[in-house]
């Protein structure tokens, strides 16, 4: 699968001190690699390239080499994902539960593909094996919160909420 | 200085009974990711706001889950000195009726109530673990799933927990080993090898420091119970890792888990917190010579992450990519110094046996498979969770007894076990028991435990294509059989599933399979023939259907180019 190169984008400013600081506790261990990615992506959203910069100097490394750890996982970024990011399992669990049919709906409802994000930057639509819930599929991740026996109804439903409550908003 | 064990011990108690017994209403919500993903915060929102609003003054307890996800989330309900009542499923809007009749007006709902949980009984509710997917269940390492507070170290203190610590403390560190070999414990994550004889080859070692890591990966897909050993008790892998340090001689231990499951890395770091706050991590610990520290480290969606040399190499920082054995990981591992990988599961069984002696394990289950099998029960199943039962139980009683049959009365077709490098049972062996040698030549595996029941109307081809399409997406890259033979072996099972098949497509899987399962460098690309193997030789016909005729005779497949 082709990967976008870690080159910045409109994005997040990467506030370098403040994230320096919040790594410290990562300072001089290789090792933690992937947690200070973690909170890295935790913190923008994805992986900016300056963040990459940080986490390789607390971490005492090169950025290639965090870049080549980063872009080893699926799940870091490197480029802004949508205000909403939805996970749609697709393990052997909740593909018999309809896994296929719930990514189509949500396909169709948002007129994208998986791993793409809308033009009106509001969703990114990705798959994930297996937050767990395997018993009480189908199962999305919604902003990193799990639900379960999403049918491709009650994930329109949950469309529509989300979308209403931007327009209220602005 | 820290307190004894039985000064905690003593405060623990009290806590425990003010829960556990009373007097005064109380009331527990199972907040696990089974019951958070099917609403359990709201639930637990309402609940505080009902007793807030009635001025009645019960904290809301947050307990691990009893197992019964497909009836999650569960509200308990307690009045006076009686047992919990356990209600289920409880959306917010049933929590106003349950909050007025059972606590306001003393009279439990019957219509939404499971059973009774704790000491003592009330007329008319049967006990919890009369429920027909809990009878046959032996608990041993879910014992306090459901009923304690996970983070609660006080709760895990009164339900017995650092007992087997206590005990290891006082004996030779090789005894302690001994003890684990005469409990025949094996290990869990896939292997089935003697959990003693690895604890002994990381003993003999000579260099320092020595580490022992969990491994809390858990990518097969249909499996959650190592999630929910941590999530239900994470007190007990935490004092597993301090035994089995202490056996080792180890300095520290690493627990590895995704940071996609959430609620087991706060709960993994909760128990470390107040075990180190309690003496029972860090310098000397209960006064022994003992030191040891359990660092818990989030790791990245990986399937590959979970073999062991892989989790090392993400450990220190590497890409989680297998690395050659020898050397194992017992002579050079997490930083070339001996390392002993264990996974959950096998931990879990470590501390009962240790309080209680190797006879509480070897009791329960077969010959050569001892003590339990934990399994979690997905798919086409009535009553679908997580499972315990003793090695050699039936599958067929799984599926029937526990599981309640399938949906709609269906029959079973087949049962993916064990994950995606596991097996295939089909629908017609289902007399052989769970356990390590009765599944041997089945097609199926006990595996790492997940079991996914597929009725019959499913497509065995479309299943295994799912499948494909994972371990392709998850084939780390590092050897070439495995990178190329996944992409060779997906785009086989696509023509197969569009009516794009060419005559020899079974033979070509056969050749790939020839190649990645002698060639490659880790389990990955070496196992992912096997439930290929199980699917072909127990499916034939159906995978003729669609190659020959280009039909699926279940009418799944949509046998068109997508
Ligand atoms: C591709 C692959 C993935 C694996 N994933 C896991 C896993 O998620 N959890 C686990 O405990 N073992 C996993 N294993 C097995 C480990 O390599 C290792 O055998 C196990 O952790 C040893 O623990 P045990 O002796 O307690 O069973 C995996 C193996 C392979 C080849």
């Amino acid at each position: 699968m082709s990967r976008p190169s870690p080159i910045e984008r409109p994005g997040a400013a990467v506030d370098t001190a403040g994230l320096a600081a919040s790594l410290s506790q990562y300072r001089g261990q290789r090792g933690a690699a992937v947690p200070a990615l973690e909170a890295v992506q935790a913190r923008y959203g994805y992986v900016p390239y300056q963040a990459l910069v940080v986490v390789a100097e607390t971490l005492g490394v090169l950025p290639a080499e965090v870049f080549g750890v980063a872009s080893f996982y699926e799940e870091f970024r490197f480029a802004p994902p949508g205000a909403h990011v939805i996970a749609v399992c697709t393990g052997t669990s909740c593909h018999l539960a309809g896994a296929q049919q719930l990514l189509a709906a949500l396909e169709g409802e948002l007129g994208i593909k998986t791993g793409q994000t809308t033009a009106d930057g509001q969703f990114t639509l990705t798959q994930v094996s297996c937050p767990g819930p395997c018993a009480i599929g189908p199962v999305l991740m919604m902003d990193g919160e799990p639900q379960a026996r999403v049918t491709p109804d009650a994930a329109r439903r949950m469309l529509a909420t989300l979308r209403s409550a931007r327009s209220a908003q602005g | 200085m820290a307190d004894s064990l039985q000064t905690m011990r003593q405060r623990a108690q009290t806590v425990w009974d003010a829960y556990w017994k009373g007097p005064g209403p109380r009331a527990a919500i199972n907040f696990d990711t089974n019951g958070w993903a099917q609403g359990a915060p709201a639930v637990q929102r309402a609940l505080e706001q009902e007793l807030k609003r009635r001025g009645i003054q019960a904290p809301v307890v947050r307990v691990g889950g009893l197992g019964l996800c497909y009836l999650e989330p569960l509200v308990y309900l307690a009045n006076g000195s009686q047992p919990f009542v356990v209600y289920g499923p409880v959306r917010p809007e049933d929590v106003p009726a349950l909050v007025e009749s059972h606590l306001a007006k003393g009279q439990p709902v019957r219509e939404k109530a499971l059973g009774t949980l704790g000491e003592g009984s009330l007329p008319g509710l049967p006990s919890i673990w009369e429920h027909p997917f809990l009878k046959p269940q032996v608990r041993l390492a879910t014992r306090n799933f459901g009923v304690s507070d996970p983070e609660s170290l006080d709760h895990y203190l009164a339900r017995g927990g650092f007992a087997g610590l206590e005990r290891a403390l006082t004996m030779a560190p090789k005894a302690v080993i001994d003890t684990v070999g005469a409990a025949g414990l094996r290990g869990r994550g896939g292997a089935a090898f003697s959990t003693a004889q690895k604890w002994h080859f990381c003993a003999n070692a000579k260099a320092t420091p020595k580490y022992v890591v969990c491994n809390a990966e858990e990518g097969d897909s249909g499996s959650f119970m190592d999630r929910a050993l941590i999530e239900s008790d994470p007190f007990q892998l935490m004092e597993s890792l301090v035994i089995a340090g202490y056996a080792m001689g180890c300095a520290a231990a690493y627990v590895s888990i995704r940071s996609l499951f959430e609620l087991a890395l706060r709960r993994a770091r909760v128990a470390v917190a107040q075990m180190v706050e309690r003496g029972l991590l860090g310098k000397s610990i209960l006064g022994s010579s003992f030191s040891f520290e359990i660092i818990v480290q989030e790791s990245g969606e990986s399937y590959v992450a979970g073999e062991e040399t892989a989790l090392l190499a993400e450990l220190e920082g590497d890409r989680a990519q297998p690395r050659a054995r020898p050397p194992f990981p017992a002579q050079e591992g997490l930083w070339r110094r001996p390392t002993n990988v264990n996974n959950v599961k096998t931990l879990s069984y470590v501390p009962a046996i240790l309080a209680q002696g190797p006879e509480a394990f070897t009791k329960v289950g077969t010959e050569k498979s001892k003590g339990t099998a934990l399994v979690t029960l997905s798919g086409d199943v009535n009553r679908t969770g997580l499972v315990e039962v003793p090695m050699g139980y039936k599958v067929r009683d799984l599926v029937y007894e526990v599981g309640g049959g399938l949906l709609a009365g269906r029959q079973p077709k087949v049962l993916q076990m064990g994950g995606p490098l596991g097996g295939f049972l089909p629908g017609t062996m289902l007399d052989n028991g769970l356990d390590f040698e009765s599944l041997q030549g089945t097609g199926g595996t006990l595996g790492s435990g997940g079991i996914v029941v597929a009725g019959d109307r499913r497509c065995v081809v479309d299943l295994m294509r799912c499948i494909i399409g994972f371990t392709q997406k998850e084939s780390c890259g590092k050897c070439v059989p495995c990178r190329v033979g996944q992409t060779q072996l997906l785009e086989v099972y696509n023509r197969i599933a569009s009516g794009r098949a060419r005559p020899y497509e079974l033979e070509t899987i056969q050749q790939l399979c020839g190649t990645m399962a002698p060639g490659s460098l880790c389990g990955h690309g070496q196992l992912t023939p096997n439930p290929i193997n199980a699917t072909i030789r127990h499916f034939k016909a159906e995978y003729d259907a669609h190659i020959h005729d280009k039909q699926c005779p279940t009418g799944v497949c949509a046998m068109r180019p997508d």
